[in-house]
């Protein structure tokens, strides 16, 4: 939709100047500043949804890659796509502020990183993104599937919801706050009509920044994270739903 | 994201059509007067600024184009349209699939593709791709385009086996003619596994190179999956950092000794 008033503003910037040369043959019209003036302030709006639409891209970009790096344990190359201040909530074990408290989670998870044995796919799908009027910040929801294993151990389905949220520090997009719900966890062999994990809590050797910002249970409890944006159709929301 | 190639390209069409509406106001303007030469230069800046907008609008387009071709590879795999499959490569294109070797040339690619079962989808069959999570980059002119992308594979024979699987592709892209068309197509085989036993106890080796159609060359890079653990090579910079991306020594594929120069 974006794009067809794009296209439809950049038809008019045309007209409006092929019309200003018919006004007087000869000599510059007086009204070609105004004209001048509209159709800089008509390209500079089609700038605006460009960069928007460049800006979803990089934000797809960097979320797929955070997936693809925690697949193979790269810690520090996972923490080095947050901002330096962000924050990191996934499950229930509180918030890690600030890019080496994040960086000493994601390492609590794999401290050896990536051993034999170990399968950690986190698959990034379903991106809703929303870019912030003035550029800057941006905000996704998300969902992962994961495929977890420790060969001849245990073997595990995941899937979850992110509500993250991103910003823009000079001219490169980062996280701002990656918060991870978890829906459901239940071993392979069972599956998740027979087993199911609980959400996690804060840790004793890992204590967090701060307390959860939510409580909630996983599958089989009903919640359904927060929406950052409103009904497309009728505007209506963000809607946080009370769950029974 | 799909419909987008199409609007974009209009938007190619009217930027263009300002740019040629620019050009004539300039042309029409009297050269004499100060107000006039403010005038064009006032103009000219326009003109460069829709040229700009130009490239990045193509440069979008030409992303959304690859997300759709990787989808397209995916629709045409999943159902072994082998002969539409063949025909997204380019001429010089190479497949390397697992560590089953490089088949380069799209008749040599056509031909391999019988290794994954014949020519069209049959009663029994499941033989799924689901193509996901895309990074897509594209060379500043526009000619060229790499991707890091994953398949969850669902495959199997009813009532005999069903196998789950996870790959890493590293493609390459070639746009001829204004049309992409597949340069490099690199699996790397994350696991496969039976749906009983799953990965943990089933997992299965990538499949090797085969006797009765043996690829042009041999595989380019070793690797053991799962239960063995391996980083496929990243075709891009970190998002961030800007840096290239290093995988740890003990986490690389091995470049292959019998591999091609």
């Amino acid at each position: 939709m974006a794009m067809s008033a794009a296209a439809l503003l950049l038809a008019a910037a045309g007209a409006w100047v092929v019309s200003a040369q018919t006004d007087r043959a000869g000599e510059a019209a007086p009204g070609i500043e105004q004209e001048l003036a509209a159709a800089r302030a008509r390209v500079a709006r089609v700038e605006r949804t460009v960069e928007r639409l460049q800006d979803e891209r990089d934000i797809e970009t960097l979320q797929r890659t955070y997936g693809y790096f925690t697949d193979k344990a790269m810690w520090q190359e996972a923490a080095d796509l947050f901002a330096d201040d962000a924050t990191l909530e996934i499950g229930g074990r509180g918030v890690f502020v600030g890019k080496p408290h994040i960086l000493k989670y994601l390492r609590w998870l794999a401290p050896k990183g990536l051993t034999y044995g170990r399968l950690l796919n986190h698959l990034q799908l379903q991106p809703v993104i929303t870019i912030a009027p003035d550029g800057r910040t941006a905000k996704a929801r998300w969902r992962w599937l994961a495929e977890i294993g420790d060969y001849h151990r245990r073997s595990l389905w995941s899937i979850g919801t992110y509500e993250n949220e991103y910003v823009r520090q000079d001219g490169v997009w980062k996280i701002e706050s990656l918060h991870a719900y978890f829906r459901m966890t239940t071993p392979y062999a069972e599956g998740w009509a027979k087993a199911a994990v609980p959400n996690t809590h804060p840790e004793r050797d890992l204590p967090p920044d701060r307390p959860p910002t939510v409580i909630y249970e996983s599958y089989p409890a009903p919640f359904i994270p927060p929406y950052d944006y409103p009904n497309p159709v009728t505007g209506r929301g963000p809607l946080t739903p009370v769950t029974r | 994201m799909s419909g987008m190639g199409v609007r974009a390209s209009r938007v190619c069409v009217a930027a263009a059509a300002a740019c040629a509406a620019l050009a004539a106001l300039c042309s029409g303007l009297a050269p004499a007067s100060r107000a006039s030469t403010d005038s064009e230069r006032a103009i000219a800046q326009l003109e460069a600024t829709v040229a700009r907008l130009q490239e990045r609008v193509a440069r979008l387009d030409d992303e959304d184009q690859i997300e759709n071709l990787i989808s397209i590879y995916g629709y045409y795999l999943d159902k072994r349209q082998w002969d539409q499959l063949a025909d997204l490569f380019a001429d010089d294109g190479s497949m390397e699939i697992s560590l089953r070797g490089i088949y380069v040339g799209r008749r040599s690619i056509r031909r391999a593709l019988e290794l994954f079962g014949p020519l069209y989808i049959a009663t029994g069959y499941l033989h799924n791709h689901i193509q996901l999570q895309p990074v897509i980059h594209i060379s500043s002119d526009g000619t060229h385009a790499w991707s890091r992308s994953r398949a969850l594979s669902e495959l199997g024979t009813f009532e005999r086996v069903g196998v789950w699987g996870d790959g890493i592709y590293a493609n390459e892209y070639v746009k001829r003619h204004g049309v992409w068309q597949i340069e490099q197509d690199h699996v790397y085989t994350t696991f496969f596994a039976t749906y009983q036993q799953g990965w943990q106890d089933a997992a299965a080796g990538a499949p090797g190179e085969s006797k009765s159609i043996p690829p042009d060359h041999p595989p380019s890079e070793l690797y053991e999956s799962y239960p063995g653990v391996s980083i496929p090579p990243f075709n891009y910079d970190h998002p961030v950092t800007g840096a290239p991306i290093e995988i740890p020594p003990d986490l690389r594929v091995r470049p292959n000794p019998g591999a091609r120069p």
